[in-house]
């Protein structure tokens, strides 16, 4: 008798998106809607009790079949099958009938002996293999999801343009620990390359860094047209940096909104 | 729970050779919970929890790990029948990665 495996809910019922994480940078707080998180627990912890719960019916059932005699008639009825006969049953049974030998003398994997055998007994092993596939996935997806939030970049690769020594590694070691990758730059003539290069999803850039070869705003309107970046230039480093880091954030999209803030933006 | 005595057998029993892969300490206790149940078939110290039928489950805490115990308890021959001796080392390591992750403090909505 074979068991049929529970109706479970398979992962692709369990979403979970990125959506779902909230990222406080400055705390580094990682928040999660509580409704999913509790429902991923109590999820994974019913799959667990479940899957305790099949082992101990597998033993159960195994002991009362060692108990009744019932392991040695379905260990012989299965030789007779694969055997069909043959006189090398008869060799088989005079070897004490263990599923090792079963499984040497007809090249059965072992692992199918024995899941024959346990089905033929009755024992949920079935149940138990889906369980714990369903455990490995759900686990294996909620780990990667938490693993994710806790390092969830705001953005991936930051640029800092500033002048060499000014509040560099205050401002570096606050976007690292936020798990973003950091670059700086400390000459304006190298700013176009470090771009190019780097394509950096926020640039942060201040305007009384030396060289810089054309006016602040003229480098906004050549960065905005770096769909990916976004770029802060500002007179103010350390509350623009505070700032960003904390999410008061606004994505200008329009040049022109940001020109017409003029220099309180820009330089 | 009555003061009749209880014949511990562990004649089909399986798991009995992980006793032997335990260090000295958490043998004595195992086997000290194995013989208790000729007293307390129940024992509520190790979370003895029926499975339906006869069959009840008990939970010995030892060194970095858990032993589980299964056996079958006959109130009327006075007999508890040890069915299996096993780790539970994976079902351990899930809770205590879920109450980790309750630790976690969820947030939001």
């Amino acid at each position: 008798m074979t068991t049929k495996p529970s109706p479970l809910v398979t992962t692709k019922a369990f979403p979970l998106e990125k959506s779902d994480i909230q990222y406080n940078p400055t705390s580094e707080e990682v928040s999660i809607k509580r409704e999913k998180f509790d429902a991923f627990v109590k999820y994974v912890q019913e799959l667990e009790e479940k899957l305790e719960a099949a082992e101990d019916a597998r033993d159960v059932a195994q002991y009362r079949a060692r108990k009744e005699g019932k392991t040695a008639d379905v260990l012989q009825a299965l030789a007779e099958d694969v055997f069909q006969g043959t006189a090398a049953i008869r060799g088989w049974l005079a070897s004490g009938n263990s599923l090792q030998e079963l499984s040497t003398r007809t090249g059965i994997p072992y692992a199918t002996c024995h899941r024959i055998v346990n089905e033929r007994l009755g024992t949920p092993n079935v149940e138990i293999g889906h369980l714990q596939k369903m455990i490995t996935a759900v686990s294996r997806r909620g780990r990667a999801f938490f693993a994710k939030a806790e390092a969830h970049p705001r953005f991936k690769r930051v640029l800092i343009g500033l002048p060499k020594g000014f509040e560099e590694q205050d401002l570096v070691s606050s976007w690292q620990t936020t798990g973003s990758e950091v670059s700086t730059v400390h000459a304006g003539l190298e700013i176009a390359e470090k771009i190019k290069d780097l394509r950096p999803n926020l640039i942060l850039l201040d305007v009384s860094m030396p060289n810089l070869e054309k006016s602040g705003l003229e480098l906004l309107r050549e960065f905005a047209k770096e769909k990916k970046s976004t770029i802060i230039l500002t007179g103010e480093m350390g509350l623009a940096n505070s700032a960003l880091l904390q999410g008061s954030f606004e994505r200008k999209t329009k040049i022109e909104e940001l020109a017409s803030e003029g220099e309180s933006v820009g330089g | 729970m009555d003061n009749k005595r209880y014949e511990v057998r562990q004649d089909f029993a399986e798991g009995l050779d992980l006793l032997g892969s335990l260090a000295e300490r958490d043998r004595e206790k195992v086997e000290e919970a194995i013989a208790s149940l000729a007293k307390d078939p129940w024992p509520k110290r190790f979370g003895a929890n029926p499975l339906g039928g006869e069959t009840v489950r008990i939970t010995v805490p030892v060194e970095d790990d858990e032993i589980t115990i299964l056996y079958d308890v006959d109130v009327y021959e006075s007999s508890v029948d040890i069915i299996q001796i096993k780790r539970r080392t994976a079902f351990k390591r899930a809770g205590e990665w879920l109450a980790g992750l309750m630790k976690f403090e969820p947030k939001g909505k």
